[in-house]
């Protein structure tokens, strides 16, 4: 399964994802109702891309009152049934990593939908700090690096 | 209205009054926002000859209608007043994340008028608009106030512009700085926000801004990401931003060296963007929403300068400390640039500052003793760091050079006022005139006092004289050395750089990437707001910007003989002699001649014309012209 994955370290801060999420899901301008969200730090140079992590067992579905939240099996997304809420962001309080918000014009929740499997923030990330990958990538780059620390392929002529 | 906040929100500090109004869209037709519909502002409200640090003067902020959107690096804000520095038009703006949020929480112009009676922060989230008290943050440099506002305030994406205590004392060249090193140094800003006790504007929006076709703006988006991947340049400015040209313009002889002594530095490879590269940066950085992030994050680890972190830097302040001022030695220079941006200082009229002393000092117009016993050796270390600390303080020396450089030369005396580098009163750029003449002409008639952001006019580095031809008619204007189609090179890019300003987007994309020409300006435009601009109709809404604001500065009571450049740029003869631009001066009158003529201005005064001025709409100014001046065109 494929989710957004995010390398903080080469996050450049700029946020184009946040607009980018917006102008789809909103068709406007503005940041307030993006589904990922960047945290800045800025005096020591911190930007981290927050994103919605698809949990097996989420917090904001289990959270809901009136079930209408629930999971969609093929693409990992959490939905939500627009009939069925009434806009208690009890979502909002139990997600764990602070990923869900409401709209502030339909107090609707707001949780990333990967666009349908394209998701445009991916798309306008200039330096590779967000994808859009298999769940584990990151994870296998981690392991892959640690094992070539301090290691090059060219050495003994193996490249 | 699409594409824009919508309300015009004007605080009064004298009577704590706080108004709004709807943006007028027939003068944003006419202006668009930012610099263009800043300047039309000033020039309704704020009288002639207004003193820049009384009340009576305006300080007034504004984003353009491409801000917070897509495009990338459509990030900046544009600050304006009557500048207490020159005396004429005060105009700055810069990017990171102060501007979109202001556009979020609903605004295209704050106007600050009067004069609080104690130091006060303006707080604005969304509709919610308060003055909060700011006596605890009077003293404090940039970082420790946007921290504290933050801290205040509870919520980090709370964007705070503020100024550092050089504006508190009352040094006439500060700036106002958002994200804690995105300087609006230009022209004193800073300097006017002070006398007006305000400390910071902290603002927070969370407003959705409506646009006419998104569609359409996200497929010509999409198009520009493309070109500006692809562009031949992205690769080093992702790498090195602007710092680039400290090679770039070594190599060709224009660094401004040892106070513009010669157009090469013997440590150039130790100070340049590449050095930083190796030694110092952790990542890239950009402003909001941009595909090129071409700032980037630094930690200086040197054990003279202990824990020194910060972003960028651009281009301009590394050079000002490095090559301008004869210092070889990078780690120092960057301690410099964060020094000036914590005390909330231009580092161009800085380094100037600095520099000028050091060539006074070498030729024996200035003492030691003078100096507050300063060894003004170029390139001291010692005396750099203790100069920017007395200037930002105004202690002793430092009292003189606060000022400007204009007026520290005119107290001084004894020659020292034809080694003072300004144009108006603004202190030149880190490139040497000399080597390229088109910046030269930029400089001399740029609105502001001596500045290249007025027009960036980078085609004379292309070398493609096809390309001139087909541009100008003329070859040489592709060549920096040339004279011939300057003013035509000016003119074009002085409107380009208006509609940069006035639509709030960088000049690296817009201007010297040039990733729009005219008429997909107005295909952008016009995705935005619903509007149905011709490119045509763009270029003279920068014409009309350009032509408001030398209105104005003409009130002020330029002319011609202000459109010139400091006596070494005209007469002496550039070096090193082994430089590809050696020998070179400036031969400004005939580039004058051919960019007034091309302005449709007097020739003989630089003033405008009463028919070029009723052409672009801007009947007020020709009639004001005409009655403050006996002999002008305009009278007759």
């Amino acid at each position: 399964m494929k989710r957004i994955l995010v390398r903080k370290e080469v996050c450049s801060g700029c946020r184009a994802c946040e607009v980018a999420c917006v102008a789809r899901h909103d068709g406007q301008f503005g940041t307030a109702t993006a589904r990922i969200k960047v945290t800045k730090i800025e005096p020591v140079g911190l930007d981290v891309p927050n994103v919605c992590r698809l949990c097996r067992r989420p917090a904001c579905v289990a959270a809901c009152p009136t079930e209408a939240l629930y999971r969609d099996e093929v693409m990992g997304v959490i939905r939500v049934k627009v009939e069925d809420c009434i806009g208690c962001s009890a979502c909002v309080d139990e997600c764990p990593f602070g990923m869900v918000m409401l709209h502030p014009a339909t107090d609707l929740p707001l949780i990333c939908d990967l666009c349908d499997g394209d998701p445009v923030c991916v798309k306008r990330c200039a330096t590779g700090a967000i994808i859009y990958g298999d769940r584990d990538a990151i994870a296998r780059e981690k392991r892959e690096k640690s094992a070539m620390a301090g290691q090059s392929l060219d050495e003994g002529g193996a490249l | 209205m699409n594409g824009y906040g919508g309300t015009i929100l004007r605080v009064n500090l004298s009577d704590g009054s706080i108004r709004r109004h709807a943006t007028e869209e027939d003068l944003a037709c006419l202006f668009l926002g930012g610099r263009g519909l800043n300047v039309k502002r000033l020039w309704d409200e704020v009288p002639a000859h207004t003193d820049g640090l009384s009340p009576e003067n305006k300080l007034i902020f504004g984003v353009g209608p491409l801000v917070g959107t897509l495009f990338p690096g459509g990030a900046r804000f544009n600050v304006t007043a009557m500048s207490p520095q020159t005396g004429i038009l005060g105009d700055s703006n810069a990017g990171g994340f102060f501007g979109p949020e202001l556009k979020f929480a609903g605004y295209d112009q704050v106007i600050i008028e009067g004069r609080a009676d104690y130091p006060v922060y303006l707080c604005i989230r969304d509709a919610e608009v308060e003055l909060r008290d700011g006596r605890h943050l009077w003293g404090r440099d940039v970082w420790e106030t946007t921290e504290a506002i933050l801290e205040e305030l509870g919520d980090r994406d709370v964007q705070v512009a503020a100024i550092g205590q050089g504006a508190e004392n009352g040094v006439r060249f500060a700036g106002i700085f958002a994200n804690l090193v995105r300087a609006a140094a230009r022209t004193g800003m800073g300097t006017v926000m002070a006398s007006k006790n305000l400390k910071a504007v902290a603002v927070r929006g969370t407003q959705l801004v409506p646009v006419a076709d998104i569609a359409r703006f996200t497929e010509i988006i999409e198009r520009l990401d493309e070109i500006i991947y692809n562009h031949a340049e992205y690769d080093i400015r992702v790498r090195l931003g602007t710092t680039k040209l400290i090679t770039a313009l070594n190599k060709i002889g224009g660094i401004a060296t040892r106070h513009f002594q010669t157009g090469q530095f013997e440590y150039a490879d130790q100070v340049s963007g590449e050095a930083i590269e190796a030694q110092y940066k952790i990542k890239s950085k950009a402003c909001f929403a941009c595909t090129i992030p071409c700032s980037r994050f630094l930690v200086v680890d040197d054990p003279r300068f202990p824990g020194l972190r910060l972003e960028g830097p651009e281009y301009e302040p590394l050079a000002g400390f490095t090559s301008r001022i004869g210092n070889g030695d990078l780690a120092l220079g960057l301690k410099c640039i964060d020094m000036a941006n914590r005390y909330g200082l231009d580092a161009i009229a800085l380094s100037e500052g600095i520099s000028w002393a050091m060539e006074c000092y070498q030729r024996g117009i200035l003492s030691r003793e003078e100096a507050d016993g300063l060894d003004l050796t170029w390139g001291n270390g010692e005396t750099i760091l203790a100069l920017i600390e007395k200037v930002a303080h105004r202690q002793g020396f430092g009292d003189l050079l606060a000022d400007g450089v204009k007026k520290a030369a005119e107290r001084l005396g004894r020659g020292s006022e034809e080694l003072a580098m300004h144009g108006k009163g603004l202190e030149v750029f880190q490139g040497d005139p000399r080597s390229i003449k088109a910046y030269a002409l930029g400089n001399a008639v740029a609105s502001r006092g001596a500045d290249h952001l007025r027009s960036e006019p980078w085609f004379e580095f292309s070398e493609d004289p096809e390309e001139g031809i087909r541009r100008y008619g003329i070859p040489e204007t592709a060549f920096r050395l040339e004279y011939k189609g300057k003013g035509l090179v000016v003119k074009h890019f002085e409107e380009m750089a208006a509609i940069s300003d006035a639509t709030g987007v960088c000049k690296n994309t817009y201007n010297n990437m040039e990733v729009l020409n005219w008429d997909e300006t107005a295909e952008l435009l016009n995705a935005t707001t619903g509007w149905e601009l011709s490119g045509e109709e763009v270029r003279r809404i920068g014409e009309r910007i350009v032509n408001l604001e030398r209105a104005f500065i003409a009130r002020e009571g330029i002319t011609r003989a202000d459109d010139t450049l400091p006596r070494r740029f005209l007469e002496e003869p550039l070096g090193p002699p082994t430089s590809p631009s050696a020998g070179a001066i400036v031969e400004l009158d005939i580039m004058l001649d051919e960019y007034y003529q091309a302005r449709g201005w007097d020739v003989e005064t630089g003033l405008p014309t009463r028919a070029k001025l009723e052409e672009l709409g801007l009947n007020d100014a020709a009639e004001a012209l005409a009655g403050s001046m006996d002999h002008s065109p305009i009278a007759s």
